[in-house]
C-alpha cells in the first residue's frame, strides 16, 4: 500500500498542469542546450537554476531534473547526426551511432536511443521507487558523526572514480572546502573571508561558480579552435527493422542494469555508465566484430545505461543528501535555496516533492521520446551554429543570470574572476568538479564535524567507534589505497583505453 | 583514475602547486587571526586553519614533484600563455558589462558584451551582417529580461 499510495501522490503532482508544463519546459530548453557544443549539462543547469528561485520547491526540481536529462539526450541526438557530442557522456554514442547515420541509418540510430533511454528511464524510476525509501529509512539513524563520515566517503568515492588526477583531486576538495568558508560562520556569527565585503559575508553562490568555473572557463578554453566544416547525415527512416528490434532488447537491458547500478555509485552517473556499457557490450555481443562500424548494440547499450545512471544518480541525492557527481551538487544547492535541508527526512517531510519529482522523471522521458524524434531536423540545425555566434550569447545569459541572483553587479566580477581560474585548471590538467562538489558540501561537512566532537566532548575516536561512521571512513581509505595500487590502475586503464 | 594523472598534469605540477600555495597561504594568514577555540569547542578559525595547513603541504608535494620530474617546467607557463589574449578579451568584455549594466541599461550593456567578446574569435569580423545579429539579439533578449521578467535593470539609458 505504501507504494501504490506514494506513487498515486507522485503521479498526481506530477501531472498537475503547471508541473507538467515546467517538466516540458524543462526537457526542451535542456535538450536544447545539450545540442549546443561546449556547454555540458551543470553549466546548463547553474544558467537556467535562476528562473525556478521563484518556483515552488516540487516545480523548480521537476523542471532542473528536466533540463538534466533532456541535455544527456541533446548531447547524443548530435552526437549520431553530426558526430559531434553535445556532452561528455555523449562520446560513446559518436562511435557506433555516427557510423549508423553514415550508413543511411540515422533514423534507427535516433529511434534506438531514443527506445533505449525511455526503456532504461522507466526501469530507473521504478529502482528509485523501489530502493530511495530503504535507503533513506537506514540513513535517518545517522547522527552527526555518521553524516560526516558519509559526506567524506561521498567526496572521496567522487574523486576515485573519475579520470585524471586523484592527488589534485584531492586538491581541489581542499579548495572547494576553504570557499566554503567564505561568508558568515553560523555558530560565532563572525565573518570570515568576507575581506570586510557586505556581499561576500553573505558567502558565495554556487551558481556564480558554477558559471564562472564550467561555463565561462568552458568558452575561454574552447575559444580558439576553430569551427569544424559540418555534414549533416540526412535522416530518413525512423523504424527499426524486426532484427533491430530483436539486436536491440538485450543490450538495452544489459545497459540499463550498468547503468542503474553506476549511476547510484559516487561518482558515477551518466558518464562512467555509458563507458562501462559500451565496453561490456563488445565483449558479451555475438556481433561484436560490427563494433565501431554501426552497430546497433553500440548506441542501444550505453545510451540505456547513460539515462539509467543519470536517473539513479538521484538517489543518493535524495536519500543522503550526498551528491554522486558535480550535476546532483547543483540539485542540493537547489534544494538548500528553497530551504529544503538535503538528507534522509526529505522523503517524509516533503513527500509531494520526493514522488512528485520521482513520477515527473518518467513523464520527462516519455516527453523526451514524443519531442525529439520529430524535432530531430531542428536539433540538427541548432548544433552548426558558429561557436562565435555562441559564446556571446552563451555569456549574455551568465552575465544576465548572475546579476538576477541578488539584483547587484558584484557577483559578474567574481564570476569573472572564476572564469579566469577555472580556464587556469583546464589548461593545466586539473578536473574542476571536485571542487564544485566539495564547495556546496563544505558548510555541512564542517557543520557536522563540530557537532560531533560537541557531542563527543572533543574526543576524535567518535568517528571511529561508532560502527556505521568507521565503515563508512574505511571504505574511503580502501578506495583510496587501491588508487595507490599500480595493479589496479593499470586494470582499470585497460578496460577505458578499448572504447 | 591515477595518483598523479597524465603527462600534462606532471609537466603543470609546479603551476598548479603555485595556484595551492597561494590559496593556502592566504586562508592560513587570515584564518589565523580567527579564534582557533578547542577541539571540542571549535572556534571559526579551527577548519579553516586546518584546511589551509593541508593545502600547503599539497602545495609542497606538488611543486617538489614538479621540481623532482626534473622537467622544464615551461610548459606551465607556455600552455596559460597560449591563447591569453582571447581568454582575456572574455575577462574584459564580462567585467566591462558588470561595470556599466547600470549607468547604460540592459541593451547597451549587453551589445557591447556581445560584440567585445565576439572579438576573441578569429572567426568574427566587425561587418554588418554580424553587428546587426548582435543588435537584434541584444535588443530582443534585453527586452525580455527587462520588461516581461522584470529584471531591475534600466532598459536603456538616454545620457542626459
Amino acid at each position: 500500500m505504501y507504494y501504490v499510495d506514494n506513487v498515486v501522490l507522485g503521479l498526481s503532482t506530477a501531472l498537475s498542469l503547471g508541473n507538467l508544463l515546467y517538466c516540458f519546459l524543462g526537457v526542451f530548453l535542456g535538450t536544447a542546450i545539450g545540442v549546443l557544443p561546449g556547454l555540458g549539462p551543470v553549466a546548463t543547469i547553474a544558467m537556467l537554476l535562476p528562473i525556478t528561485y521563484g518556483l515552488d520547491p516540487t516545480t523548480a526540481l521537476i523542471m532542473l531534473a528536466g533540463i538534466y536529462y533532456g541535455a544527456q539526450y541533446g548531447g547524443s541526438t548530435t552526437a549520431i547526426l553530426i558526430n559531434l557530442p553535445g556532452e561528455s557522456s555523449a562520446v560513446v554514442a559518436t562511435l557506433d551511432g555516427h557510423q549508423m547515420a553514415r550508413n543511411g541509418r540515422a533514423g534507427v540510430a535516433l529511434a534506438t536511443a531514443a527506445i533505449g533511454s525511455f526503456v532504461a528511464g522507466t526501469i530507473a524510476t521504478g529502482v528509485i521507487v523501489l530502493f530511495a525509501p530503504i535507503l533513506a529509512g537506514f540513513a535517518i539513524q545517522f547522527g552527526a558523526a555518521e553524516y560526516f563520515a558519509l559526506m567524506v566517503l561521498g567526496l572521496i568515492a567522487s574523486v576515485v572514480l573519475a579520470t585524471g588526477s586523484l592527488f589534485h583531486a584531492l586538491a581541489m576538495i581542499l579548495i572547494g572546502i576553504l570557499l566554503g568558508f567564505v561568508g558568515i560562520d553560523v555558530n560565532s556569527g563572525l565573518a570570515r573571508y568576507s575581506f570586510g565585503s557586505m556581499q561576500l559575508s553573505d558567502g558565495i553562490d554556487f551558481v556564480v561558480i558554477a558559471m564562472g568555473v564550467f561555463g565561462l572557463g568552458e568558452i575561454m578554453a574552447n575559444i580558439h579552435e576553430q569551427s569544424k566544416q559540418i555534414t549533416t547525415q540526412k535522416v530518413t527512416s525512423l523504424w527499426p527493422t524486426r532484427e533491430d528490434y530483436r539486436r536491440m532488447w538485450k543490450p538495452i537491458l544489459r545497459g540499463t542494469g550498468i547503468g542503474s547500478v553506476l549511476g547510484v555509485l559516487p561518482g558515477g552517473g551518466a558518464l562512467l555508465s555509458a563507458f562501462a556499457a559500451y565496453s561490456i557490450e563488445k565483449r558479451v555481443s555475438p556481433n561484436r566484430a560490427e563494433f565501431g562500424h554501426g552497430a546497433i548494440e553500440g548506441i542501444a547499450a550505453p545510451e540505456s545505461a547513460n539515462n539509467a545512471g543519470a536517473q539513479t544518480s538521484f538517489i543518493p541525492m535524495l536519500t543522503l543528501g550526498i551528491p554522486s557527481n558535480a550535476v546532483m551538487a547543483m540539485m542540493v544547492g537547489a534544494l538548500i535555496i528553497q530551504g529544503i535541508q538535503p538528507g534522509p527526512s526529505v522523503i517524509t517531510e516533503n513527500p509531494t516533492l520526493f514522488w512528485g519529482l520521482i513520477a515527473s522523471m518518467w513523464i520527462g522521458n516519455l516527453m523526451l521520446v514524443v519531442l525529439n524524434l520529430p524535432l530531430v531536423g531542428m536539433w540538427a540545425k541548432l548544433a552548426t551554429i558558429p561557436y562565435y555566434f555562441l559564446f556571446p550569447a552563451i555569456l549574455m545569459f551568465c552575465c544576465v543570470g548572475v546579476f538576477s541572483l541578488e539584483n547587484n553587479n558584484f557577483g559578474i566580477f567574481l564570476m569573472a574572476g572564476f572564469g579566469l581560474f577555472g580556464y587556469a585548471l583546464k589548461r593545466l590538467g586539473a578536473e574542476p568538479a571536485p571542487l564544485l562538489l566539495a564547495f556546496i558540501l563544505g558548510p555541512m561537512l564542517e557543520e557536522y564535524f563540530r557537532r560531533a566532537l560537541l557531542i563527543s566532548r572533543g574526543d576524535l575516536s567518535v568517528f571511529v567507534t561508532s560502527p556505521i561512521s568507521a565503515t563508512l571512513l574505511a571504505v574511503a581509505a580502501i578506495l583510496i589505497v587501491i588508487v595507490l595500487l599500480p595493479g589496479v590502475t593499470q586494470k582499470r586503464e585497460v578496460v577505458f583505453k578499448e572504447d | 583514475m591515477k595518483f598523479w594523472g597524465d603527462d600534462v598534469l606532471k609537466q603543470s605540477a609546479i603551476g598548479l602547486g603555485l595556484i595551492y600555495l597561494t590559496l593556502g597561504a592566504l586562508g592560513l594568514a587570515i584564518g589565523l587571526g580567527y579564534p582557533m577555540g578547542s577541539v571540542a569547542r571549535m572556534g571559526p578559525g579551527f577548519l579553516p586553519i586546518v584546511v589551509s595547513s593541508l593545502l600547503l603541504a599539497f602545495a609542497a608535494i606538488s611543486i617538489f614533484k614538479g621540481l623532482a620530474a626534473g622537467r622544464p617546467q615551461l610548459p606551465s607557463v607556455q600552455l596559460l600563455a597560449k591563447g591569453a589574449a582571447p581568454v582575456m578579451t572574455v575577462v574584459i568584455s564580462v567585467v566591462t558589462f558588470a561595470a556599466v549594466c547600470r549607468v547604460l541599461g540592459l541593451f547597451p550593456s549587453t551589445l557591447l558584451l556581445i560584440l567585445m567578446s565576439a572579438t576573441a574569435s578569429p572567426e568574427f569580423a566587425l561587418k554588418p551582417k554580424p553587428i546587426a545579429g548582435a543588435v537584434i539579439v541584444a535588443g530582443t533578449f534585453s527586452y525580455i529580461f527587462v520588461k516581461l521578467l522584470g529584471l531591475p535593470l534600466p532598459y536603456i539609458n538616454m545620457p542626459g
